[in-house]
């Protein structure tokens, strides 16, 4: 319960935090387009799908993915036709997406525990 | 003689007059003697002999794909493209890649048809016939396959430069650029220049995207595990169509596939309606009666029904609205499929989604009277094939009159493959109704795209994108004669039909999907070649190309030449390839533009050849009378591709 708590709030954290330092930084390595890819393909949407508590693993993993690339994609859009194109301002935008809803998970995760131990 | 009793209650007796109880009643007392004098040992074996009877039905399989995948691994090397012929990639893929393919083959027949398998296994054996069918050309060719791929990756390396696109352009991506705005902000981000180091592998991609969402749509239809995976199977094995390249159609086809599952899952009808709400028309009473009937016989599929939550249903229909907006942005077509799909859905009552279709299309009106007014009203797309159902299916239809064997083959293979998966589909779904399945949602799927068909044309391709949308119904179904209730299909001959079955569909994808091959793909000879023209070409020049099948517009300043093709422009005739190169001179030098190029390709004589666009030779012939004639100058040569100009802007003569 705990573990299942904690894991993806931790993985979007630590998803977000190295995306940042390798875009922010600068950094020309083979790992940036690993990490960005795996950032905008499933953290944004994930960080949101969990609080939905879809029981099924690969419905979730698949709504994750097509909520991520629609928030991707939306943001991308506006950026374009508003012709406010700056894509380090939209990889902020985004991790602090995923960063809300990672908290938001940790946060209604938590009261449901309590909500529990207070009936027990 | 010993005496048991058997499983039907019956007592038997055994020749040796030791009973099966007996039998095993020695047994256990020498085991148990063993045990006494080696306990460590015997433990050790038990522990052993349990851990391989639960390891060995997954074991087994994993042992069979890894087999597979080493094999395959191992083909990948003996595969030389250059001895692509007219049957297309068929002919020069080694008989190990097939022996690979046919294992991975029989491995997932066999394991599907067990019930204790679990879903990772059948998952594994699915992923790896997407890269062994998709990542092989991958890894074989130099270069992302298709011309238009060049073109997707222009668009969207014009985004990254100007941080915009230009409604002013003639050219519809300027007015659907979803797509292409996701790729630049992924390649901004990932430290790309442009899409060309990852456009190669968007068919392994996309096809693993369209894994998910598959499993959400057959998951809402039923709950047996052998349908579920036979029908994302039979769906890797029949879509030959192509359209899971680097381009908007496949990744609006991926959210197109999330709707339609989401609608399917979560908000299923799980009653039938009441006969109250049809009465309300009386001028329709007698099509409502009967309507009304279709609905009321639709027993439970057997599907489990999911039991949402309301802040479930309004999380998923927040990406029902985010993704159908992405489609709406990104492609022409895509949203008119996802519309009808839905409606029927509702109409029919599987859905009660109710309000969706009229947001569906408030969202796609606002899109194409706002954002591509300006390119519909350049061209009239939409309406220049309305209602002409004949023609629009005519025009996707290949005339192969003209054609070599080798294409003629390949196009007579897709007819096929379409024909026996529509057959397949019908035979299972009547199979399933007769075992008391009524699937109407999955049917309504199968069926909603046709009518697009009177709609319009789509540029001659109606058909095969009719094919596309209706693939996931048509699989369930064709999946479905094999597996049609939980009941049945549980004889070793249902495995082997289902073994030929995927043989026989595998054999008509390696025709339909690889049978173009010869022209599809580009050479880096062919990239060079391109890359030293738009490092030569001034802006405004003429790209002159005898075909379109060339790798070209994958700079950011694409838009900036002009790129007519021979055939196009009737500077060859097509029925005896005769030309005039002073006539060809005469064009290029016309309209004054600041610079002219002449490009033959290997591709391109390919393109010409296998489509029979010209005569056999004539593009060979052209590059030798370019060669002699004194108006033309070559300026880049490589194996596989030409460049001339005219001889007076090589000389600097200017205009």
């Amino acid at each position: 319960m705990i573990r299942s708590i904690w894991m993806w709030p931790t993985v979007i954290a630590v998803s977000a935090i190295g995306v940042g330092l390798v875009v922010f930084g600068n950094v020309a390595s083979p790992i940036r387009p690993v990490i960005a890819f795996w950032f905008l393909l499933i953290c944004p949407g994930m960080a949101f799908v969990r609080l939905l508590r879809i029981q099924d693993n690969s419905n979730e993993l698949t709504l994750a993915v097509a909520l991520s690339l629609a928030i991707d994609s939306v943001l991308a859009i506006v950026m374009v036709y508003a012709r406010l194109w700056s894509p380090k301002w939209g990889l902020g935008i985004l991790i602090g997406i995923s960063v809300l809803g990672a908290a938001l998970q940790v946060i209604t995760a938590n009261r449901r525990i309590l909500r529990l131990a207070r009936r027990q | 003689m010993g005496q048991f009793t058997d499983m039907n209650g019956n007592i038997r007796t055994n020749r040796d007059g030791l009973g099966q109880s007996g039998r095993a009643y020695a047994a256990q007392n020498r085991v148990s003697a063993v045990a006494r004098r080696w306990p460590r040992i015997t433990a050790t074996f038990h522990a052993s002999a349990e851990s391989i009877s639960s390891w060995m039905p997954v074991g087994g399989p994993l042992a069979l794909v890894l087999c597979a995948m080493v094999l395959w691994s191992a083909s990948l090397a003996t595969i030389n493209p250059r001895n692509i012929t007219d049957y297309g990639l068929v002919s020069a893929l080694p008989l190990l890649f097939y022996i690979a393919l046919s294992l991975l083959t029989v491995s997932f027949c066999v394991v599907v048809h067990q019930r204790q398998v679990p879903a990772p296994v059948l998952f594994l054996h699915v992923v790896a016939l997407i890269v062994m069918i998709h990542g092989t050309l991958a890894l074989v060719y130099q270069a992302p396959r298709y011309s238009w791929t060049y073109k997707h990756i222009g668009v969207t390396s014009y985004i990254q430069s100007h941080g915009s696109i230009d409604p002013s352009i003639d050219d519809p991506y300027h007015h659907w650029a979803g797509f292409f705005a996701l790729s630049a902000l992924f390649n901004e981000i990932a430290g790309f220049d442009s899409a060309f180091s990852y456009a190669i592998w968007a068919q392994v991609f996309f096809n693993l995207l369209y894994l998910g969402a598959l499993l959400l749509i057959f998951k809402s239809c039923t709950s047996d595990q052998r349908l579920i995976w036979l029908g994302v199977w039979f769906f890797y094995l029949t879509n030959w169509i192509g359209q899971d390249y680097f381009a908007p159609q496949a990744m609006t086809y991926f959210f197109h596939l999330v709707i339609l599952g989401v609608c399917l899952t979560w908000f299923k009808v799980l009653a039938s309606p009441s006969e109250h709400p049809v009465r309300r028309w009386p001028v329709l009473a007698p099509l409502a009666a009967w309507f009304q009937k279709i609905i009321s016989h639709i027993a439970p599929n057997g599907a489990p029904d999911t039991v949402s939550r309301p802040i479930q249903r309004i999380g998923v229909m927040l990406i029902v609205v985010l993704s159908f907006f992405i489609i709406v942005s990104s492609h022409q077509l895509t949203p008119y499929m996802t519309i009808a799909s839905v409606l029927v859905l509702v109409a029919f009552r599987r859905s009660s989604t109710r309000t969706l279709p009229i947001l569906m299309g408030v969202l796609l009106m606002t899109w194409t009277t706002y954002m591509a007014i300006a390119y519909l009203s350049r061209h009239n797309i939409w309406y220049d094939s309305f209602g002409l159902l004949s023609s629009n299916v005519e025009n996707s239809l290949t005339d192969v009159s003209r054609s070599s064997p080798g294409h003629t083959l390949a196009v007579f293979t897709t007819r096929a493959l379409t024909a026996l998966v529509w057959g397949l589909a019908l035979l299972g779904g009547i199979r399933r109704l007769r075992k008391g399945y009524w699937d109407l949602s999955i049917a309504l799927l199968a069926l909603a795209p046709f009518p697009i068909s009177a709609l319009q044309s789509y540029g001659g391709e109606i058909l095969f994108r009719i094919y596309l949308f209706s693939l996931p119904g048509m699989v369930f179904f064709a999946a479905a004669l094999l597996y049609p209730s939980p009941d049945s299909g549980r004889s070793w001959r249902t495995t082997a039909v289902t073994v030929l079955a995927s043989c026989v569909l595998l054999a008509g994808f390696s025709f339909a999907y690889y049978g173009q091959e010869r022209m599809n793909r580009f050479t880096k000879n062919e990239l060079d070649a391109a890359q030293y023209l738009y490092q030569t070409a001034p802006p405004g020049s003429l790209v002159l190309q005898a075909t379109f099948n060339f790798p070209s517009r994958f700079q950011a300043n694409y838009d900036q030449y002009q790129y007519p093709t021979l055939t196009e422009l009737d500077l060859i005739n097509k029925h005896n390839g005769t030309f005039n190169i002073d006539h060809i001179a005469d064009y290029m030098d016309r309209h004054k533009y600041p610079a002219a190029y002449l490009i033959l390709s290997r591709s391109q004589k390919e393109h010409a050849e296998l489509m029979s666009l010209l005569p056999v030779g004539t593009l060979e012939k052209l590059e030798e009378t370019a060669m002699r004639s004194e108006h033309f100058q070559l300026i880049f040569a490589n194996a596989d591709a030409r460049i001339f100009t005219l001889a007076d802007d090589a000389n600097g003569a200017g205009k």
